[in-house]
């Protein structure tokens, strides 16, 4: 029996509605889910021996709260494999940057954003992924065994509510900062030891954006507007694909 | 039978040292800065100058005034990287502007770039503004396109300007041989070599200085005739002299010019004031000097007075309360000062 927790904030869900067809793919595997609040995980510092800890006693039931003023402690070492879904890489700054700048060097987004060195975005990306990796750090000092799970990308109809986003897709040269964006990440995974699963390429239908059918927003009522959040959360097809990932890549190694 | 005896006798207490000075009179502190004309939230400020015109810059956009934000790009990427790459330090991303002469030149290339480019290691950076860019840029023709987007930005500011914030740095620069430019650093400090970007050394002396300043205030007025003028003169010495003086020794000279400037300017001109930073971080007037352990750099109580001097006289016209200095988180001393890099040159 191979014993995955899964850890995270909204986008949980998806895997926990993905849990059954998982499992039945998957007969080896019992997954335990943990809720874990944003806020909680970006202001707290659970190293210097702290013990990470649960709002109610561990019990069967497999979906919990995280909570490190809890008193029951949560042991990382009766599970085989910690996943961490998506509590960082929070990127509306970085879409923000990447669908309103011209940068030099590569073919013009517009003629009336700024325009700005590929080193200056380099370095803001890196900037972004060492605050979170180094928060990881703070709250799972000695996860040895954890895969940090990359957020999910927006959902290519988020472009229609999002000018951000819309920005994003109209960049020429998207590839080439998706392999910029991707390239810091993995250097500061690998830098901070942290294994890492990126999103799947099957899941992909663009650089920086998820096959819609994916998303949240594609299982809402056809007559419901969704709204960006819905684009940018996945739904239980995505987190199957994630595992899929998952197994290929490092479960079955 | 009169009682007058000597023209100082009425003096009031900010007009002798031992109550202004060493008393520290509530009455004499209060007179350290009298505006000249108000300044209040509302009115757009255009901020250059010497380094140590960042911290006004910061502190003014901190408060909510109306600091000309022109090429500010924090609100997407992280703060602390946008001001490496120069974003958000002044008005527009010029860098530093040590000597008027700078300012002046820059004023006169809106509208007509003239980039000088200086490479290092198979990267490119604008000679004007090295800093900026501390990696450089990968082509010359990223700089000159770097170069161009940037004067556009400097128009916009001049064109929204209603205060002028400047502090005047230095009287020592080099001056480009080819073009004539007067730039912030020499070749060699950051990027460019002696040999390949020849440069001539001038220090301005007090006439060119004024001069300088005149036309500043000359093509401002042009734009917008009720322009006003705050100037500052930067209480960090000298980095380093190319004269044959004793840097100490240098570095009084090129204070003193600039000083002395800035009293001529106030004398003539009714839209031209000087706020009294170089005073308060360098005299004991509010209880300095003020000095980090380098000896160099303003400390951060030093600063400290010095912006709540400023913020007070604004707001209630004149400096009725010096407010104990307010601890300033470390981030916010991350002063961008590419004349500190002359101290990798010493032997």
């Amino acid at each position: 029996m191979t014993r995955v927790a899964i850890i995270g904030n909204s986008h949980l869900a998806a895997f926990a509605d993905a849990a059954e067809a998982i499992e039945a793919r998957y007969p080896g595997v019992a997954l335990s889910f943990f809720g874990l609040d944003n806020q909680l995980f970006f202001k707290s510092d659970l190293r210097k021996g702290k013990a990470l800890r649960l709002a109610d006693p561990p019990s069967e039931n497999t979906r919990q709260v995280i909570d490190p003023k809890g008193a029951h402690v949560l042991d990382f070492a009766a599970f085989d494999l910690v996943l961490l879904t998506s509590h960082g890489f929070y990127l509306r700054h970085l879409f923000e940057a990447l669908g309103s700048f011209n940068l030099l060097g590569l073919r013009a987004l517009n003629d009336t954003g700024p325009l700005v060195s590929q080193a200056c975005l380099r370095d803001a990306m890196a900037g972004h992924i060492n605050a979170y990796t180094n928060r990881l750090r703070r709250f799972f000092p000695a996860a040895e065994n954890m895969v940090v799970v990359q957020m999910p990308y927006p959902s290519t109809k988020a472009v229609e509510v999002s000018d951000a986003l819309a920005g994003l897709q109209a960049q020429p040269d998207r590839q080439a900062l998706f392999e910029m964006f991707n390239s810091g990440v993995h250097e500061h995974m690998f830098a901070k030891s942290l294994a890492y699963l990126p999103v799947p390429e099957t899941a992909m239908a663009d650089p920086f954006f998820s096959k819609p059918d994916l998303s949240r927003a594609a299982e809402m009522d056809p007559d419901a507007e969704p709204e960006l959040t819905d684009y940018m959360h996945m739904n239980a097809s995505y987190a199957a694909l994630v595992f899929d990932e998952l197994h290929r890549t490092i479960l079955a190694g | 039978m009169s009682s007058d005896i000597s023209p100082y006798q009425s003096r009031p207490p900010w007009a002798f040292w031992r109550s202004a000075v060493v008393e520290r009179q509530a009455e004499a502190v209060a007179h350290l800065h009298k505006p000249k004309f108000q300044m209040d939230a509302g009115l757009p400020i255009m901020t250059a100058g010497s380094c140590f015109a960042q911290h006004l810059h910061r502190k003014l956009d901190g408060m909510g005034w109306n600091v000309i934000q022109t090429e500010d790009i924090a609100d997407r990427i992280p703060r602390r990287i946008a001001r490496r790459y120069g974003y958000g330090l002044y008005s527009a991303r010029y860098g530093n502007l040590y000597t008027p002469r700078q300012l002046v030149e820059l004023m006169r290339e809106v509208g007509a770039p003239t980039p000088i480019i200086w490479e290092k290691d198979g990267r490119f950076y604008d000679a004007l503004r090295p800093g900026v860019e501390p990696q450089g840029l990968g082509s010359a023709d990223d700089v000159v396109q770097a170069r161009a987007a940037h004067l556009k930005c400097v128009e916009i500011a001049l064109s929204q300007a209603q205060c002028l914030i400047f502090t005047l740095g230095l009287t020592e620069a080099w001056v480009d041989r080819a073009t004539g430019r007067t730039l912030p650093t020499a070749p060699g400090t950051i990027a460019g070599t002696i040999t390949d970007n020849p440069v001539d050394f001038v220090n301005f002396g007090f006439a060119e200085i004024l001069g300088d300043m005149i036309t500043v205030r000359d093509m401002l007025m042009a734009r917008n005739p009720d322009i006003k003028m705050l100037l500052t003169v930067s209480p960090v010495p000298l980095t380093a002299t190319a004269t044959e003086a004793h840097v100490a020794v240098a570095s009084t000279t090129s204070k003193s010019i600039l000083r002395a400037v800035c009293a001529e300017l106030v004398a003539r001109f009714d839209n031209v004031d000087y706020f009294p930073s170089y005073e308060i971080i360098t005299t004991p007037v509010l209880g300095g000097p003020f000095f980090a352990d380098n000896l160099r750099d303003p400390s951060e109580v030093g600063v400290a007075k010095v912006m709540d001097t400023f913020v007070a006289s604004y707001a209630d016209g004149v400096v009725d309360v010096i407010p104990a200095p307010v601890p300033v988180h470390e981030a916010e001393w991350d002063v961008q000062c590419e004349e500190i890099m002359l101290e990798a040159f010493r032997t």
